[in-house]
């Protein structure tokens, strides 16, 4: 493989002082339901507002983040991941991927699903969602995910919950992905058709 | 105070000690450049303080590795004290040499359990394997289900390889473990990988990563919430297999004052690890090769360790995250507020509403 292989200085992007701002902003989040609630409502803002200073728009936030924060804004949904239990720890993942999908197709929540495939059925409607959301997660590509790369890494500790952010942060990126793939083969348009 | 910040971003954090960089063993491609011949080892009074120091900050997990750390007893009994005393869990990552006999296995088990270790994983594959048989791995796990209840065994992920899980599930029944206590092992598979970012490992279909199954790969698991003394005394910011060859991952020397809080502060004030924590080294290079499309991925990686040494490395791909990062700089920000605080909070607070309910 032929790649320009770098010896150059130090690769890091330093942003010590605003460690300091985000760390106050997820204790005041954890501390503050209505921090919570802002920062639901509009993340993008939250964060220029109170960590980088930047100007922000919503449009900054991605598909991926929104539909998250769509999710977490759901009561119902959050309630049924609070409770979620596999019956196997080691199938939790894939278990909670299956179920989770037929939760959201159940519940019809108009913000999750329409964060799934706002990107990708933008000017088609919404009906026929439920059937769209269940093949958003039954796509064979869900099934590959990260190694685990070392036996140092992965505490194996109590935590507070047994559904971990990252899955849900990589669950919402396959729902988004396997969104934008139904649009550009044109299979939106079918279900919508269908339904 | 674990559970919570240690003044800082990250929730929890796990201490990785390589006491020595010794092994019985001398695998191809050893990601701690570990062998028989290094000689390299912490220090007594480095490992009491980083541990002290570990405890103060709200580390919940001390992990002895190496190297082989068991070719280091000195070192590993007095850290394993010093951790329980100070109410730290515990693992040991071996390969499992030790355990010649049933009896043998078992003793030390129980030994190391009662200096402070509480849980055990082994590591084997084809390359651990030319060293350290099969049947010490099982005899090894087996006794750790025996004296701690559980037992993770590793295993090395590659293309027609002799040693697979299947392989070592055979090895643990004819070592004579009921289907209960194999059901209870945790037997990972992970990929084995070049020292270097530009060569590939052959895997079998899927493992690698490309589009069809990014969207599923995580965050590194390790960087900033382990952090690795290495036998020099060297600090890094993730769990080892890269730090070796990866420079901005040195985050400290163990001999420094407050080491570790030095560690944590650099390392989680560098928006990069950030992004790597939080959307993985394989999602870098997809972004990167999206702005520079000369960068090739697909297909390479499926070690995240290999992707992560490819950021790091490869000119183009520098140039990328130098001049672009900080155009998705917010949504990295919304991940790390997402993991951290606002998921944890959610949830929890359905939880206490679900039992009181």
């Amino acid at each position: 493989m032929k790649v320009p292989n770098s010896t150059g200085p130090a690769l890091t992007i330093s942003r010590g002082q605003m460690r300091e701002r985000l760390a106050s902003l997820m204790k005041r989040i954890e501390e503050v339901p209505d921090m919570r609630e802002q920062f639901l409502l509009d993340p993008a803002g939250t964060l220029a507002e109170e960590v980088t200073g930047a100007c922000a728009s919503r449009h900054q936030i991605s598909e991926v983040n929104r539909l998250m924060f769509a999710i977490l804004a759901n009561d119902d949904l959050v309630e049924w991941i609070a409770e979620f239990e596999p019956r196997r720890k080691s199938a939790a993942r894939e278990v909670f991927v299956e179920n989770f999908a037929k939760k959201v197709v159940e519940l019809g929540d108009a913000t999750v699903l329409g964060a799934i495939i706002s990107n990708a059925a933008v000017g088609n409607g919404f009906p026929g969602l439920g059937q769209i959301a269940y093949q958003c997660v039954s796509n064979e590509t869900t099934g590959k995910r990260t190694c685990t790369c070392t036996p140092v890494a992965k505490a194996s500790l109590g935590r507070e919950y047994g559904i971990d952010p990252a899955t849900i942060r990589s669950l919402s990126e396959a729902l988004v992905e396997r969104a934008r793939e139904l649009a550009r083969t044109g299979q939106l348009e079918q279900l919508n058709a269908i339904m | 105070m674990p559970g919570g910040h240690t003044a800082g971003i990250v929730r929890h954090r796990t201490l990785s000690l390589l006491p020595t960089r010794r092994c019985n063993a001398s695998c191809r491609n050893c990601g701690s450049f570990s062998g028989p011949s290094a000689r390299d080892a912490l220090d007594i009074d480095d490992v009491r303080k980083v541990i002290a120091e570990a405890h103060s900050l709200g580390f919940e997990l001390v992990v002895f590795t190496g190297g082989e750390a068991t070719l280091a007893p000195d070192v590993l009994a007095d850290g394993l004290r010093l951790a329980r005393v100070l109410g730290l869990r515990t693992r040991l990552v071996t390969n499992g040499h030790w355990a010649q006999s049933t009896e043998v296995a078992i003793a030390e088990a129980e030994r190391l359990a009662a200096l402070g270790l509480d849980e055990l994983n082994v590591s084997t594959g084809d390359e651990h394997a030319r060293f350290v048989p099969l049947s010490s791995v099982c005899r090894a796990a087996a006794a750790s289900f025996k004296v701690f209840g559980t037992a993770v065994i590793t295993v090395e992920l590659r293309s027609a390889r002799p040693i697979t899980r299947k392989t070592v599930l055979d090895a643990l029944r004819a070592e004579g473990l009921s289907v209960d206590e194999i059901a209870a092992l945790k037997i990972i598979e992970s990929p084995w990988m070049p020292v270097s970012p530009f060569r590939t490992e052959i895997y079998e279909a899927g493992h690698a990563v490309d589009r069809t199954n990014l969207s599923m790969r995580s965050g590194c698991e390790s960087i900033l919430e382990t952090y690795t003394v290495e036998p020099d005394g060297v600090v890094t910011s993730c769990c080892g297999l890269g730090a070796n060859i990866i420079p901005e991952l040195h985050v400290g020397q163990v001999s420094d004052p407050d080491a570790l809080a030095t560690a944590v502060d650099r390392s989680e004030g560098d928006l990069l690890k950030l992004a790597i924590r939080y959307m993985g080294p394989e999602k870098i290079l997809a972004w990167a090769a999206s702005l520079d499309p000369a960068i090739d991925w697909e297909g390479m990686y499926a070690h995240n360790c290999q992707a992560c040494h490819r950021l790091y490395r490869d000119e183009r791909v520098r140039s990328v995250i130098a001049r672009h990062l900080q155009d998705i700089e917010t949504n990295i920000l919304a991940a790390v507020v997402f993991d951290e605080a606002l998921y944890p909070s959610v949830i929890a607070d359905a939880a206490r509403v679900s039992k009181s309910g």
